[in-house]
């Protein structure tokens, strides 16, 4: 199929848009998360601070999650993922994708509270823990592609030689 | 049918750093039967399919009947393309994958429909009109492609490897159907090949290829009893390529064996190639003078009207012999016999370098 | 040459008996003994229990074990369930409808306008690595964007294109849509991109040789082979968003109904015969649909 001309590009652009469409929400929480400690919810921002990242661990301080459940929280949050991830990564068949789905997808309907926090909670410390899963399933997925694909190359030099 | 010959003028393409097709000219008479052949690689395919127009060429002209068709899309060059793997639809029937291009140019549906049974039944196919490419075997999804190509009544018919998914009893048969169909039909049909049987079988014009260039073009029968180069010679097979020196009297091979020959040629290098077929080779009884090739039996092959020596001179060569089973048992040798092998001056050809 | 071949499975199998103490015809069955263990804990007994429960009854005192069909006529009987099935299903067809845009093009560029294998793997990758994330996450990460003084409202103002917030951005049937498409997209990319992946690309070659033009291969070729991948990401978003409750009561501020979102606040309530008669329902529903897509488009190839 010709790879060149206008069509070519519309599409290229209309795919941009879509990545764009994915990760805009997600860059804005990003942005949102290093708010100042006065920052609320949305723009403006005021200031920039890790605070809420700090407060994310903290605990003690005048954060909303209790400091055990909080950390059992983002386990909880991040371990679908990392299933998900592991098997994603190795390949990207149905089989593994319906389990992906199985797996990443049970935290629609995580224990009621990680929903009840989203409508209580109104610091950008949610925000935080946010960005921390995305950030986190990144870096797995980009650490399993790098494996996956240094795997192959060690195996295809193994096959040259 | 108008004038349709293939005209190829500095045709180049380019992946890139690499060169696939190198600036080749090659005119491919109207009517005639040509087969592009050479090892995988060579260029050939991208070939055909830069005269499909299924590939762009980097540089040149294709002409088609006369005509400048390099920037055409395929279906305005008057040409038809078979595909390896048949490429058949396969949500289509095999009538509507015959109908297909029929309904993209506007044809009606009844009209379509009665011009696809009728090629269908041209290939013997027309009971499986309603049956879909899987539930056909190997070689009547060959037929289907082949009818939906010539449904169309292309004036090129152009054919990647149409036979090399076929078991050897089926491509022998389906050998024999296109020539018979390129005949009655008097298209130009291109094909594309790895198998010297194939393209010595079939063709009007064999057109060998090696890394992006024709390395000769010519009657089938030229070709493999004039091998332009060592190549040629050991691609087609059939040939035995003796290394030489001029010497004082003539040409010697390394043993000192003076070779006497009936072709004329000139020196240009220290080393000269000859190419003697190895159905042209016979053993002798005894050693003589001159031409004749000096090894140790390595192979007895029993082929039924022939059998074929394996022979493996001085300087670590491989040979073969084609006797004829009689020549064979009136005087058989065994595995590491060392035996003379002659050959008459006028069946020693000279390769170029 | 193919006869000791042959012979080799079947001496294996004669042998098998005496190791495994097993006759070899239960092996296959022994076999797929665990899928069926987890199958039948996980999936049957919490189904079977819930058709129990929707024919209890709900009594002052808790749950009595009966048999009475009260629960599906209460369902029956009320308006409420017509409407919010007709606003679930119209949010199923309209996400349904973009995701299906949005997934085909997607998948489309991926697959045939992308050259190297490397950067499809890549973009594939661009586009997968949201959904491996929190959904809830992601569902909260539009409310700073279409708020009142979200980006969205703050860019239009500063352009000079609205001078007022526009208020139907967020907690809105808009934004419930919006995030479930946001949410769902990549079931509908993933299985069109992989049947798209298998198309034999001289097909498309053949298709030009026969004088189509782009849009007839798209057409007559491309989407035809794209069904089965349509038929399995459609399965997905339709039952995904039927079955939703958290999108559409966070992201509709509570002014849209859905029936996952009527089971979820009988159950707060702790009506539970009357949850569970809801609950069959909509599984039979999903369900008819379901079969409804698989008798339009034969999948089995796919699976």
């Amino acid at each position: 199929m010709e790879k060149s001309g206008p069509r070519h590009w519309l599409l290229l652009i209309l795919f941009a848009l879509f990545v764009i469409f994915l990760y805009g929400p997600t860059l804005t929480i990003f942005i949102l998360s290093f708010q100042g400690p006065d920052g609320g919810l949305t723009f403006p921002m005021r200031g920039v601070s890790i605070y809420w990242f700090q407060n994310l661990f903290e605990p003690q301080m005048v954060g909303d999650f209790g400091g055990s459940l909080e950390r059992s929280l983002s386990l909880a949050l991040i371990a679908p993922s990392l299933v998900g991830v592991a098997l994603f990564g190795f390949s990207l068949s149905y089989d593994e994708f319906s389990r992906t789905i199985m797996a990443a997808g049970s935290d629609n309907t995580l224990p009621l509270e990680v929903f009840a926090m989203t409508t209580n909670v109104t610091t950008p410390v949610l925000y935080a823990l946010g960005s921390m899963t995305t950030l986190f399933s990144f870096a797995v997925v980009i650490t399993v592609t790098l494996t996956v694909l240094a795997m192959r190359r060690k195996r295809g030099a193994k096959l040259a030689g | 049918m108008a004038e349709a010959g293939v005209e190829l003028v500095a045709v180049t393409k380019r992946y890139g750093a690499v060169t696939a097709v190198d600036a080749i000219d090659l005119r491919i008479p109207s009517g005639s039967y040509c087969c592009l052949i050479g090892p995988s690689g060579c260029g050939k395919t991208s070939t055909l399919r830069m005269i499909a127009g299924h590939e762009a060429a980097t540089g040149g002209d294709v002409l088609i009947g006369g005509r400048n068709v390099t920037l055409l899309p395929p279906a305005q060059r008057g040409t038809a393309m078979m595909f390896q793997s048949y490429a058949l639809f396969p949500h289509l029937t095999c009538l509507d994958n015959v109908a297909f291009s029929l309904r993209m140019r506007g044809v009606a549906r009844t009209e379509r429909r009665r011009k696809a049974a009728e090629m269908l039944e041209r290939v013997h196919l027309g009971e499986m009109a309603e049956r879909r490419p899987a539930q056909l075997s190997g070689g009547q999804q060959q037929r289907v492609a082949l009818a939906r190509a010539l449904i169309t009544n292309p004036s090129v018919l152009l054919l990647d490897e149409p036979l090399s998914a076929l078991d050897p009893f089926l491509r022998g048969k389906m050998r024999e159907e296109l020539k018979r169909l390129q005949r009655d039909l008097g298209i130009t049909f291109i094909h594309v090949t790895h198998s010297q049987d194939e393209a010595l079988a079939l063709s009007d014009l064999v057109v060998v290829m090696e890394r992006g260039k024709i390395l000769q073009s010519d009657a089938p029968r030229a070709v493999f009893e004039k091998p332009r180069t060592p190549f040629v010679a050991r691609f087609l097979g059939g040939h035995n390529i003796l290394e030489c020196r001029p010497g004082t009297g003539g040409l010697a091979l390394s043993d000192g064996c003076a070779i006497r020959l009936d072709e004329s040629f000139t020196v240009s290098s220290d080393v000269v190639r000859l190419a003697v077929r190895t159905d042209r080779m016979r053993l002798l009884a005894n050693d003589q003078a001159m031409n004749r090739l000096a090894g140790e039996v390595t192979a007895v092959e029993y082929h039924g009207p022939f059998v074929r020596v394996g022979l493996q001179d001085k300087a670590g060569s491989d040979h073969s012999l084609l006797l004829s089973e009689a020549d064979f048992y009136a005087r058989p040798v065994a595995l590491g016999e060392r035996v003379f092998a002659g050959f008459q001056p006028a069946d020693v050809h000279v390769l170029a370098n | 040459m193919s006869l000791p071949a042959a012979a080799v499975p079947s001496g294996a199998a004669a042998t098998a008996p005496a190791r495994g103490r097993v006759l070899p015809s239960a092996m296959p069955y022994l076999q797929a003994l665990p899928l069926w263990l987890v199958m039948g804990v996980f999936l049957l007994i919490p189904i079977a229990t819930i058709v129990m429960v929707s024919f209890w009854e709900d009594q002052e005192t808790g749950l009595a074990p009966t048999f009475i069909l009260d629960n599906y006529r209460d369902v029956f009987a009320t308006q409420v369930t017509f409407t919010t099935y007709l606003s679930t299903l119209r949010y199923a067809a309209i996400v349904w409808v973009s995701t299906l845009a949005i997934g085909f093009t997607v998948a489309y560029v991926l697959a045939f306008h992308i050259r190297s294998t490397l950067w499809q793997m890549v973009l594939f990758q661009v586009c997968a690595v949201p959904f491996l994330t929190s959904n809830v996450i992601r569902m909260i990460s539009w409310i700073p964007f279409l708020g009142r003084n979200g980006l969205l409202n703050s860019t239009l103002i500063g352009l000079h294109i609205t001078d007022h917030p526009l208020e139907f951005l967020l907690f809105s049937p808009f934004a419930v849509v919006l995030t479930f498409v946001h949410l769902y997209a990549l079931f509908m990319v993933v299985p069109i991109f992989n049947t798209m992946m298998r198309i034999d690309r001289s097909l498309i070659e053949a298709a030009l040789d026969a004088g189509a033009r782009p849009i007839e291969v798209l057409r007559h070729v491309i989407i035809p082979l794209s069904l089965p991948g349509i038929a399995i990401g459609t399965i997905f978003v339709v039952t995904l968003v039927m079955g939703d409750f958290v999108t559409v009561q966070m992201m509709s501020g509570g002014q849209s109904a859905s029936v996952g979102l009527l089971i979820k606040n009988e159950i707060s309530l702790l009506q539970y015969p009357e949850a569970a008669a809801h609950a069959v329902i909509l599984l039979l529903t999903v369900l008819m649909m379901v079969w409804a897509i698989l008798r339009v488009v034969d999948i089995r190839k796919e699976l």
